[in-house]
């Protein structure tokens, strides 16, 4: 499993190149500014720092990138929390719980649970890499599009049928995001639903319209209402709450595995990462839970649920990165160019040949994840003081650095237009009850779904029995089915048996 | 979900619920309109790229999706018919009480529109300027203090410090 030689070598890697440790607060504390900022993200925070490291030894340099990636996974939280802007699409789930809670007081309890969630997570996800990066490249290749197929779907009947609204609400809205996310040119070179516009050659832009739909609609909601928290003592920031979130996390580490474990597993299957996993963590806590129907009205498990899996990603993306050098998602991309910039190839043939190196990566990350401890927790002091802003004030400066963010990740005008058409799309949505977390979840997962099934559509030759064929599908498609009739019936006993509040 | 948390403040005159003055159950007539525009636009969105289509790939998702998002959108549609009882007919606020929201979605698009021509500096001062006055900021002074030198310090660090091109007019 492990090496001890090259893991001693390893050590002595670290303890002889300085460089590789002044480089992570920077790099942890840039991470969590680009991850905080509305319409920036990590990758852009690391495409940004890229050519920084391009006079660094190669271990500093990836350790420079690997710390604002850890930050970044943070950073996207407090946004989420504080004011229901999920600032990287992994912090989606984070907003569920996060923002309801802030709305209570309770920001400082978020804040202080996610980031103990987020350390726990980088921490869980790079132990496991440790010991799994070696037999995992093999068990990774034998996923083919018939399996990812089933995680797509998987992953938007869990957040279509786990809402508050009717399933028809849910899968009407999943649906609506799905079919945005095929417009523009297919893979095969088709162009559908541009109605003659280049600017939507591209497609619709996912991060912007996940703006628009999350932050912008619920921004114009509160318009007339005086501050996020009405209370004028709750709003007041104190070290302990957040002190006490961090605590209570600690104290309920079988769900910060749990939601370790998933991301970790996610995060391994390539194309998937964070932006699913946090999804499919916080489902599978709301399902596992004796009160799911505190989740969504500021239930602090849905926070820690998705910011371990979120964070934990990023080891398991690593594994497909070091094991097979392909990347998991856009963070690790920029660490594929990087490694290409240092002339370096990633795949088995790299970690055999060069197991010191990987484990001084492995055990930089561990590193990083406990300090993104004590920098995390001095950013969330600074950023909290958000909830002393007057509504008034904050909804158009959020709203204009959402538009400057956005028009900063599409190059054009069509970032800001997507803000403002899906912001006012997830106002009507909301307004009916339909749940913008299905279409934001249809929009992310869109693009996978199209490929895998269209890729297994021509592996099998259009015949439907060559998933039989394909066991590891079957007990996915089955598993899945279980879970579904799980929850349903589950939706309709609570139905039966729950006092009518509504009368 | 986040919607749950959203739902919007009872609206004083209506905290009784229905009164001897309106004894009509009042009906979601909004949400069925919304319902066929979205299963319209899903059913307009499949039948364009079939006729474009080359090809059975080129629709094998959305086609069968369309036909489920549509029969899911036109069951809602129907279902928010029943007469609105309880808790939902008295924390639902009618139309004509969210005219800041929809004066403030109206003003974000504007602003997005003309952004190519007036830019981010000035264009995001009088957005910020507008969506004040919306919200009942009438003080000219606070007016000016929080447009100008905030749009001036946003447009600055996204152009000179994250080296953005942005369009501006002035800068």
């Amino acid at each position: 499993m492990i090496d001890l030689s090259a893991f001693s070598a390893a050590l002595s890697l670290l303890g002889s190149d300085p460089l590789a440790w002044l480089v992570v607060i920077p790099g942890l504390f840039i991470g969590l500014v680009f991850g905080a900022i509305p319409g920036l993200s990590i990758s852009i925070a690391m495409a940004v720092f890229l050519p920084a490291t391009l006079y660094m030894d190669f271990l500093p340099a990836i350790l420079f990138l690997t710390a604002i990636f850890t930050g970044g996974g943070f950073g996207g939280a407090v946004p989420a929390i504080l004011m229901n802007i999920p600032g990287t699409s992994s912090a989606v789930a984070t907003a569920f719980d996060g923002y309801p809670m802030s709305k209570k007081g309770q920001h400082g309890e978020a804040l202080g649970a996610g980031l103990v969630a987020s350390a726990v997570g980088t921490l869980f996800g790079y132990i496991l890499l440790m010991f799994i990066v070696s037999p995992v490249a093999t068990w990774v290749l034998m996923l083919g599009p018939t399996e990812m197929l089933i995680v797509a779907i998987w992953g938007l009947l869990l957040i279509a049928v786990l809402n508050d609204s009717s399933i028809a609400k849910g899968l009407a809205a999943g649906i609506l995001g799905i079919l945005i996310s095929t417009i523009g040119y297919s893979d095969t070179g088709l162009m559908r639903g541009t109605f003659g516009s280049m600017y939507l050659l591209d497609g619709i832009p996912a991060i912007p319209a996940l703006i628009g739909l999350f932050a912008a609609s619920e921004l114009i909601n509160m318009a007339g209402r005086d501050y996020l928290i009405a209370d004028r003592e709750m709003r007041k920031m104190k070290l302990k709450p957040i002190l006490k979130g961090a605590g209570d996390t600690m104290r309920g580490w079988p769900q910060v595995l749990r939601g370790s474990a998933i991301g970790t597993l996610i995060g391994i299957i390539p194309g998937v990462g964070a932006s699913v996993a946090n999804l499919a963590s916080y489902a599978a806590t709301k399902r596992l839970s004796k009160e799911p129907e505190t989740f969504g009205k500021g239930n602090r498990e849905g926070v820690v649920a998705s910011e371990a899996a979120n964070s934990s990603s990023e080891g398991g993306g690593m594994v497909t990165l070091l094991a097979l050098g392909l990347p998991g998602g856009a963070g690790t991309a920029i660490l594929l160019g990087a490694f290409a910039m240092h002339d370096v190839t990633g795949g088995p043939r790299f970690i055999s040949e060069n197991t010191d190196i990987v484990y001084a990566l492995i055990l930089g990350n561990i590193a990083q994840a406990i300090l993104l401890l004590g920098v995390g927790l001095v950013f969330v002091f600074l950023a909290s003081s958000i909830v002393k802003i007057r509504l008034s004030y904050l909804i158009p400066y959020v709203l204009s650095v959402s538009m400057m963010g956005t028009y900063a990740i599409t190059g054009s005008i069509v970032g800001p237009l997507t803000v403002a058409g899906a912001g006012a799309l997830g106002w009507i949505m909301r307004r009916y009850g339909y749940p913008v977390t299905a279409t934001v979840v249809g929009l992310l997962i869109g693009p996978m779904a199209e490929g895998e099934l269209t890729r297994s559509w021509q592996i099998s030759g259009g015949d439907p029995a060559f998933i039989l064929t394909r066991p590891i599908t079957m007990v996915m498609l089955v598993l899945l089915i279980l879970m579904l009739l799980a929850v349903l019936v589950g939706k309709r006993m609570s139905r039966q048996t729950a006092p009518v509040i509504a009368e | 979900m986040t919607d749950a948390t959203s739902t919007p403040p009872v609206a004083p005159e209506t905290q009784g619920g229905p009164t001897q003055s309106d004894p009509a159950p009042r009906r979601n007539w909004g949400a069925l309109v919304f319902a066929l525009v979205l299963a319209a636009a899903l059913a307009f969105y499949a039948w364009s790229v079939m006729g474009v289509a080359r090809g059975l790939t080129d629709y094998l998702l959305i086609l069968p999706a369309a036909v489920i998002g549509v029969a899911a959108a036109l069951w809602a549609g129907i279902a928010d018919l029943a007469p609105l009882k309880g808790l939902a007919q008295i924390t639902r606020r009618p139309l004509r009480e969210e005219t800041k929201g929809i004066a403030l979605l109206v003003l974000t698009g504007v602003y997005a529109c003309l952004l190519p021509w007036i830019g981010f500096d000035v264009g995001t001062a009088v957005f910020i300027a507008l969506a004040l006055i919306i919200q009942g900021e009438r003080s000219l002074w606070k007016l000016a203090l929080a447009a100008v030198p905030g749009a001036a310090l946003m447009t600055w660090i996204f152009t000179d410090l994250l080296m953005v091109r942005l369009p501006v007019l002035l800068f």
